[in-house]
């Protein structure tokens, strides 16, 4: 029993990490129906700006989170309206714009190493690595702090997406960006909101899991991967869906690792997704979503 | 391409063809006594800005190094050493790639890098075909210098010598219950499995093998695991951030077990994450300090680069690139040179690494010597070569293992 409980425990907190990026992902996807390849260079931004401010400049903590946030918005504009705005423009296909992004998150990469140079560093933690016990199982408040953020942007996404006017607008444009504008619904801010709304998610996840996994400017590309095989899985174009299947990745992951090997992990969870995806092409959730719209 | 411009002789370029004709032209008319046909030029080609870069970064430092003194020496007979470094990115199509340029269009007499092991393996069939020598450094994966091996050498120790030094330093050390965990990745795997085959000859049992994925920020399941099995010693094979990772869940969960953590604790990323989670760590390394020739080496890398610690991968490039020019001071090296025969001089360099196959160089214990020889491509011997040092200061230093107090039930 105390073995499925750290199994499950464990599968949350990277599900989570999984769910946050899958969300960011899905986000972008339902205001324009783009894949942003660039979502886990946000993260990168997140962790590698906390190296800057918190071990760089000394800026006391809170503050440093702060400006982290303000580094990955401005990340987030200058993807939207230097490539994203531009490739629409030109009457760009969703496949070129995917394309951008990935070039984004190249040359991304590519400045950051100019800024942090290529080495893994160490991230400050916001909150205690100290062992934390819940009953027989043990954590710490760093770990905890990850699902907390991520049950919390959960309750904020879905507030927002389901009982705000601008909610409707979001997702009114995700349904139909034309008719969306037809009905007044200024589109292209929507889209904007969306890639602002994700980035901040994902700097979020970078401040929260820097300490864990330490800091290095190539990290973005399998926080994206994972992040898509979750949106994928869950049901791309829903957050919540996205979410769901970050959680399921991870826990699979965590069941394989905890009851034979993390090396058969992923064979065993591409298995997964492929035998879902037979069954239900818009993923596991996907169905729901679109009968809620 | 990384060019690397400093004040020191060591001379980074890239000429396109049109200087260099230009050049032999003004040379040939002056009629140079300064002129000796090809230049001395090698490639350095390694993974500089990638998951792997301190090795590589480290490995180059000492590189730069050995072909320093040997220009302020005044040279090879009269002529300077040039390099030629490119940054592989741990990719192995670019590295590929670009060993090729350095056959192809740089003219390079040898190749040497390759730290970590895929793009280490991309270069091999690129020597071969061109036919340079290329002297790979740490890359670990067994057989890689399995015959044939036409034109390639590994400086650095291979996983399953690793294996058989921690294996025997487990049996000699007493413990009898034995605790495996590794990442998902080639090096992670295919070191557990070389650890459990030589803890099998020395007769110590396995009682847990554990593999996690590299990104996973939870370790609970794999650790639980372990400390349910009732290990005397836990033995990691990790990269850096993961290998903090493990090192931290054990402690958090109050595993206070000896540990043994693969080569990748010798670098300063693992131990700086772990902080005093690394504390006590002993970690498989070639580098004795003890000698004097490995202390000096090591005070003029910090004079040169900074403080590093004393692991092998600065170690590595300094050795190849002395062997290297080594070679290349061969008198069947220098008539080929003399000649203008680039082809002719690779091979007889290929010959002379073999000939001058017993080198001594500063890895291993006083005394042990490499072991290249026609049917070996590969380097280091399986005696007097591997030292282990702890981790201590919380991370910061590596010193020399107090092997009394690494016993089980400590």
């Amino acid at each position: 029993m105390e073995q499925i409980g750290v199994i499950l425990l464990a599968g949350l907190t990277n599900g989570s990490v999984y769910g946050l990026v899958g969300l960011s992902i899905s986000l972008i996807y339902g205001t324009n129906r783009v894949i942003n390849f660039a979502q886990g260079e946000f993260v990168m931004l997140g962790v590698m700006s906390a190296i800057l401010f918190m071990v760089t400049l000394h800026l006391p903590t809170w503050a440093a989170i702060g400006a982290i946030l303000v580094v990955v918005v401005l990340a987030a504009l200058v993807l939207e309206l230097g490539v994203y705005q531009p490739l629409v423009r030109r009457g760009a296909a969703p496949l070129t714009i995917m394309i951008g992004t990935l070039a984004a998150a190249i040359i991304a990469t590519g400045i950051a190493l100019l800024i942090w140079g290529p080495l893994q560093l160490a991230v400050p933690n916001v909150f205690s690595l100290q062992a934390l016990n819940l009953g027989p199982l043990m954590t710490n408040a760093q770990q905890l702090a990850i699902i907390g953020v991520f049950a919390g942007l959960l309750l904020l996404t879905w507030y927002l997406m389901y009982r705000t006017s601008f909610g409707l607008c979001i997702r009114a444009t995700g349904v139909n960006p034309r008719i969306a504008s037809l009905m007044g619904i200024r589109a292209d801010r929507v889209v904007r909101f969306g890639f602002v709304f994700s980035a901040l998610i994902s700097g979020m996840v970078g401040i929260l899991i820097g300490p864990l996994l330490g800091g290095q400017v190539g990290m973005g590309v399998t926080l994206t991967v994972k992040g898509f095989m979750a949106a994928i899985l869950g049901g791309l174009g829903s957050p919540f869906a996205a979410a769901a299947g970050g959680v399921m990745i991870a826990v699979v992951e965590a069941l394989v690792a905890g009851y034979g090997s993390s090396l058969y992990a992923e064979p065993i969870i591409f298995s997964l997704i492929l035998a879902i995806l037979f069954f239900r092409p818009y993923g596991l959730l996907g169905d729901f979503e679109a009968g809620r719209r | 391409m990384n060019k690397t411009t400093n004040q020191d002789p060591v001379v980074v370029r890239n000429p396109t063809p049109s200087w260099r004709a230009i050049l032999l032209c003004v040379l040939a008319s002056m009629g140079s006594a300064a002129w000796a046909g090809t230049p001395l030029r090698v490639c350095y080609v390694d993974d500089r800005s990638g998951v792997a870069a301190d090795t590589g970064i480290q490995s180059f430092n000492g590189f730069q190094i050995a072909v320093s003194e040997i220009n302020d020496a005044g040279g090879i007979n009269g002529q300077k050493v040039e390099v030629v470094s490119y940054d592989g990115k741990t990719d192995p199509q670019l590295t590929a790639t670009f060993a090729s340029r350095c056959a192809e269009d740089d003219g390079a007499l040898a190749i040497v890098g390759g730290n970590p092991s895929a793009p280490a393996a991309a270069m091999i069939p690129v020597a071969s075909e061109y036919e340079i020598p290329y002297l790979m450094l740490s890359a670990g994966t067994d057989n890689l210098t399995d015959m044939p091996a036409p034109f390639h050498f590994r400086v650095g120790p291979r996983n399953a010598q690793d294996a058989a030094a921690i294996a025997e330093l487990i049996a000699r050390q007493g413990f009898k219950r034995v605790a495996l965990i590794n990442n998902s990745l080639p090096f992670g795997t295919d070191s557990a499995h070389a650890t459990e085959a030589a803890l099998k000859t020395s007769g110590v049992p396995v009682v847990i093998q554990q593999t996690y994925d590299i990104n996973a920020t939870d370790l609970s399941p794999q650790i639980g695991r372990l400390r349910s099995a009732n290990p005397d010693v836990i033995v990691v094979f990790p990269y850096a951030a993961d290998g903090a990772r493990v090192l931290r869940t054990l402690q958090q969960q109050g595993i206070s077990l000896p540990r043994i953590v693969a080569r990748s604790a010798l670098l300063n990323t693992l131990r700086e994450l772990a902080g005093d989670a690394s504390d006590g760590v002993l970690v498989p390394n070639t580098v004795d300090m003890q000698r004097p020739d490995v202390k000096k080496f090591f005070d003029s890398y910090k004079t040169r680069f900074g403080e590093a610690q004393p692991t092998m991968y600065p170690v590595l490039g300094y050795d190849a690139a002395k062997m290297f020019l080594q070679a290349i001071a061969d008198p069947a090296v220098q008539k080929a040179l003399a000649a203008d025969e680039l082809a002719d001089a690779r091979v007889a360099i290929r010959d002379a690494l073999i000939r001058n196959g017993n080198y001594q160089g500063l890895q291993g214990h006083a005394g042990a010597t490499y072991q290249f020889g026609p049917d070996r491509h590969h380097g280091p011997p399986d005696q007097n070569w591997f030292v282990f040092v702890q981790v201590a200061d919380k991370g910061k230093h590596l010193v020399a293992a107090d092997l009394a107090t690494f016993k089980p039930g400590s």
